[in-house]
């Protein structure tokens, strides 16, 4: 009998010390991975983990685009000054409000709300789908802008060394083939590029998709007013050649540009 | 004098039991929170992080030095064959710059939205 009552003793104490040891744990337990409803409620906050991690990753890339595209912006000698002001700006919103939105995904507890912030990188901003091709395309106009300036003044000049040497008797037909031709293509690449800048601009996140064909016929614009630049950079390489070949001198290797933009079309 | 030994190893096996349950218990329950602390410290190494896990590939990169290279003006007033040399070359960093353009045009357009939210 008094066997029997230790045994029951021992037996109480092991539940006793078992509850005390165990019941934290267990509620820890509890706590981290079954809340709505054990592997469910697991499989949900991984879930969300990775909606989170993929959203931070897709907004890093879209602010480190935008700091660069402001950069170029800022950089633009040709475009008109309510353009940069515009997009520069816009630039900035953008990045503030990307923030904004990441901070507010960071703390998302709800996979619905969750959801509806991740697709809204896209759907509120068109950042890849609109806003960066306009800045790369107005970055282009502005580079096409300075180019065909100094075109023209090496037009001028290169006029200016023909008829030199026309003086000087020299027989200067192709030259002043190849400086018409120069002046053609100058003034086509201008025609090209010239109307770009006013059809993109208006562009926002809203005009999309239908931005798209706006934006390619901007792109296809730019590509033929690329070619017609680099035609004209030939005809004036040709043309020094030819000066220098007048006057008995050797002429210098002037590096083409490392490719050509017709070639990417 | 017999049954009192008999008490004595009663009590001294029931104390070993008592020991070892308690031993088990402990080393369980250790293992047990050792786990969930794991668990929970790759969780938060997921959700709480403000760094980015990944970066895409497939993002338009720009060369923001590029663009001051497009700013390049030429002399005026000196056509010698030096300054046209020069000024051949300026054109030519020009039609670089514009390469980079094209190219980071055709890469934003070519671009494919991944949603993370799906």
């Amino acid at each position: 009998m008094k066997s029997n009552l230790q045994f029951s003793a021992i037996l109480v104490g092991i539940a006793a010390l078992g509850a005390v040891t165990l019941s934290p744990v267990a509620a820890f337990a509890q706590q981290v991975t079954s809340s709505p409803g054990t592997t469910q409620g697991a499989n949900q906050a991984a879930r969300m983990a990775t909606i989170k991690a993929r959203s931070d990753a897709e907004i890093t890339d879209r602010l480190t685009s935008l700091n660069s595209a402001s950069l170029k912006i800022n950089a633009a000698t040709k475009l008109s000054s309510n353009d940069k002001s515009t997009f520069g700006s816009e630039i900035q919103t953008d990045i503030t409000n990307l923030t904004t939105l990441k901070a507010k995904i960071d703390a998302d507890t709800d996979i619905t709300t969750l959801r509806a912030d991740a697709k809204s990188i896209f759907t509120d901003f068109r950042v890849y789908a609109v806003f960066l091709p306009q800045v790369h395309e107005l970055a282009a106009i502005d580079t096409m802008g300075v180019t065909t300036a100094n075109l023209q003044a090496l037009s001028a000049k290169l006029q200016s060394r023909i008829q030199t040497a026309q003086g000087n008797g020299k027989d200067v037909t192709s030259l002043q083939g190849l400086l018409s031709d120069m002046n053609t293509q100058i003034t086509n690449a201008q025609n090209q590029y010239s109307g770009v800048e006013g059809e993109i601009s208006p562009l926002t996140p809203a005009s999309y998709p239908g931005s798209n064909a706006t934006l390619q016929d901007g792109r296809s614009k730019i590509k033929s007013g690329a070619a017609d630049l680099k035609s004209a950079f030939q005809d004036a390489k040709q043309i020094v050649q030819g000066l220098k070949a007048l006057e008995g001198k050797t002429a210098t290797s002037i590096p083409s540009p490392s490719s050509s933009p017709a070639s990417t079309q | 004098m017999e049954d009192i030994n008999l008490k004595i190893q009663k009590s001294r096996g029931s104390s070993t039991v008592i020991v070892a349950i308690v031993v088990i218990a402990v080393l369980i329950a250790g293992v047990i929170a050792f786990k969930l602390y794991k668990h929970q410290n790759a969780n938060s190494s997921l959700t709480g992080g403000s760094q980015p896990t990944q970066i895409s590939s497939t993002t338009p990169q720009t060369s923001p030095a590029s663009a001051s290279t497009s700013g390049a003006t030429l002399s005026t007033g000196d056509n010698s064959d030096a300054s046209l040399d020069k000024d051949l070359q300026t054109v030519g960093s020009n039609l670089n710059t514009l390469n980079s353009n094209t190219s980071s045009i055709d890469q934003g357009l070519n671009q494919k939205a991944v949603d993370p939210s799906q």
